[in-house]
């Protein structure tokens, strides 16, 4: 059974292995001919590209001529939903990502900061007396992995 | 051989091999991680490891993985792995009927009779193979890189085309990077950091874990709510091991020959185990509703099957499930040549890989019998405890690759990725198997070319190479066909 939903996914995907595979055939058109050997750097990815378009366009193809009835609605609400909660864990991993990298905050703390945001994205704190022991817990937790990352794996972020 | 075994028995390979273990039946039993996603992540870590011990910690874990499902298929009715969705038709029954602990006691040595099995078969088959596959020539190679990729393709979950398409796309972000042949650069787009590729470890960390817990962020926290049943402990009588004797030896057989075929696993194994079992049975009609028999069948299957994986990982290089891919990755890491020369450049390391499973079935027995309540307990773990530091694991892992961020950048791009591939159903196996297939598969297609004088001819005159490509075909076929027919009956 297919979902409207599933089959966004499902054109998406199309759509980024299609732009990908165009991509390497026009890239590999620019590779240079083979001189000591008979197959050179771009037949083969050449090949792969082709085979990619081909199957992107013979699966569109069986989208398109799929019988439609058998597609049924999902509850689109509940959909957004999901889509919007993963979208918004990446982007908390993004900003975490920008701290560190852009921002020179302090690894403790940017951990610190991510995992907190994360959590009660995730599931709400049952009271303030459970955000203290969760707050507590996880600056034990960052800066612990703190010392790890900094002074055993020597990471020079 | 023997020092392999004195290693893994000694005190380090002991402790390695239960932290192995444990870890991967605690991963096994949390329905919605998998012994990828753990052994993925740990993989960063084992950098700091010598490769006989790094290898028997992963392949421990995904000994432990594979059994620790059992447990919360026998007591939530949710397979904590794929290939524990079997083991729910009948474990959750006799559960529910008041015999938890008959139901895991059954699924603990059946698993552990199912990877002894396959064990042995490891053991005989693996150098006898491996001599064998030294007399592999390039186009040899090439034909078994292909036929492994249709398999996986033909076999995966969604249709052939969704496997071909994640093959080809896997193959596709392989390519970049240094020539194997003229060691030029090619299509690197200017991005200094793609000139040795994309690095596998961001890669699998972003499609296995950092994908998945986008997928799981967006569910419900279920697994706070599911309540287990209270006994948890595990017992075995000598009348269900007699009963049963026939179908343990069944079902390892047939776990241990789909495990040894590239790309079908546990899951398959165990199905096809359950429906043979099931057939024999004189209780037939009483599968599904906590009978022992079937129980035995999945679980003796699935073991055997995740043993009968690594025989073509350490014999011929091909990885058969996305674990084995990871251990594959794990091999070049610690700069060994996996394949049929991995018998004869690092004899020690093969006959350790050996040792491990013998080792990891033993440990995995002992912790499953004492300490299943134990884990019981902790699969309920809170969703929000465990989403955050997966992430930030992910994190260090990419960075330690070679400390840029451009790993990290990259693992976020195909966690992305793999979050659309797994809403679409795209299967993620033929993808990740594709992507460290591919080099190998074009180095070995041009260096035959070089070899056989620019001639195609040899991959049908040569009998192996024929052999091979004449599977991939009727593989390919068999997969169209049936997909065919199952469109048809969808219709009718």
């Amino acid at each position: 059974m297919t979902t409207i939903f599933r089959l966004r996914y499902e054109i998406s995907f199309l759509i980024l292995s299609l732009t990908i595979g165009l991509l390497i055939l026009i890239s590999s058109r620019g590779l240079p001919e083979p001189t000591y050997e008979p197959m050179g750097a771009a037949a083969f990815p050449s090949a792969i590209a082709t085979i990619t378009v081909f199957l992107v366009v013979l699966k569109l193809l069986r989208i398109f001529f799929a019988n439609k009835s058998h597609l049924y609605a999902e509850e689109n609400d509940q959909s957004q939903l999901r889509f919007f909660k993963s979208l918004c864990m990446l982007l908390i991993f993004i900003a975490f990502v920008v701290l560190v990298y852009f921002f020179d905050v302090r690894f403790w703390v940017s951990t610190f900061l991510f995992m907190l945001l994360a959590m009660v994205f995730i599931r709400k704190p049952s009271g303030m007396r459970g955000l203290l022991i969760q707050c507590m817990t996880l600056i034990g937790f960052s800066l612990v992995l703190d010392y790890v990352v900094t002074n055993i794996l020597y990471f020079n972020f | 051989m023997i020092g392999a075994y004195l290693e893994v028995f000694s005190l380090s390979g002991v402790m390695w091999v239960l932290i192995g273990t444990v870890v991967g039946i605690l991963i096994g039993s949390i329905p919605g991680l998998s012994g990828a996603m753990v052994i993925a992540l740990t993989l960063p870590m084992t950098y700091y490891m010598q490769a006989t011990d790094a290898l028997i910690l992963l392949v421990a874990m995904y000994i432990g993985s594979t059994t620790g499902g059992l447990i919360s298929a026998t007591l939530m009715r949710m397979p904590g792995t794929e290939s524990a969705i079997m083991t729910t038709l009948d474990g959750f029954p006799m559960a529910q009927r008041g015999e938890p602990a008959r139901a895991l006691g059954l699924g603990v040595i059946a698993s552990f009779l199912g990877g002894m099995f396959a064990w042995l078969v490891l053991t005989t088959l693996s150098p006898l193979l491996s001599t064998l596959a030294v007399r592999f020539g390039p186009y040899e190679i090439f034909a078994m890189t292909v036929v492994a990729l249709t398999l996986i393709a033909a076999i995966s979950k969604g249709s052939f085309l969704n496997g071909l398409l994640a093959a080809a796309l896997g193959a596709l972000f392989a390519l970049p990077g240094i020539d194997p042949i003229s060691g030029s650069l090619r299509l690197t787009f200017g991005i200094a950091e793609l000139d040795n590729g994309f690095n596998l470890l961001p890669v699998m960390l972003g499609l296995l874990v950092l994908g998945q817990v986008m997928l799981d962020s967006g569910t419900k926290n279920e697994r706070a709510v599911q309540k287990a049943n209270s006994s948890n402990k595990v017992t075995f009588s000598a009348k269900d091991f007699k009963e049963n004797r026939w179908n343990f030896v069944r079902s390892s057989v047939i776990g241990t020959w789909i495990g040894i075929l590239p790309g079908i696993g546990g899951t398959t194994a165990s199905i096809a185990s359950y429906s043979v079992a099931k057939g024999f049975s004189k209780n037939s009609s009483k599968f599904g509703s906590g009978c022992s028999e079937g129980i035995v069948a999945a679980e003796s299957a699935n073991n055997a099957g995740t043993v009968g994986s690594l025989v073509p990982l350490i014999t011929l290089g091909i990885p058969g499930s996305v674990v084995t891919a990871i251990l594959l990755g794990a091999m070049v890491m610690h700069n060994l040549n996996p394949g049929p020369l991995l018998f004869v450049q690092n004899p020690g390391v093969a006959y350790t890989i050996i040792a491990g499973v013998l080792s990891a079935n033993i440990i995995m027995l002992v912790v499953m019998w004492f300490a299943t309540p134990l884990i019981a307990r902790m699969m309920y773990v809170d969703k929000a405890w465990l989403l955050p530091p997966i992430i930030i694991f992910c994190f260090i892992g990419a960075y330690s690759v070679s400390g840029r961020f451009f790993d990290v950048i990259a693992m976020s791009g195909f966690a992305c990725l793999g979050y659309i591939m797994a809403r679409a159903k795209v299967p993620l196996g033929p993808f990740i198997i594709a992507f460290i297939l591919t080099p190998m598969a074009e180095e070995n297609l041009r260096s035959g070319l070089v070899v056989y004088g620019s001639s195609y001819l040899p991959l049908l005159t040569r009998p192996i190479p024929l052999f091979f490509i004449v599977i991939s075909i009727v593989t390919a076929v068999w997969a169209v066909w049936s997909e065919i027919s199952q469109t048809r009956k969808i219709k009718l």
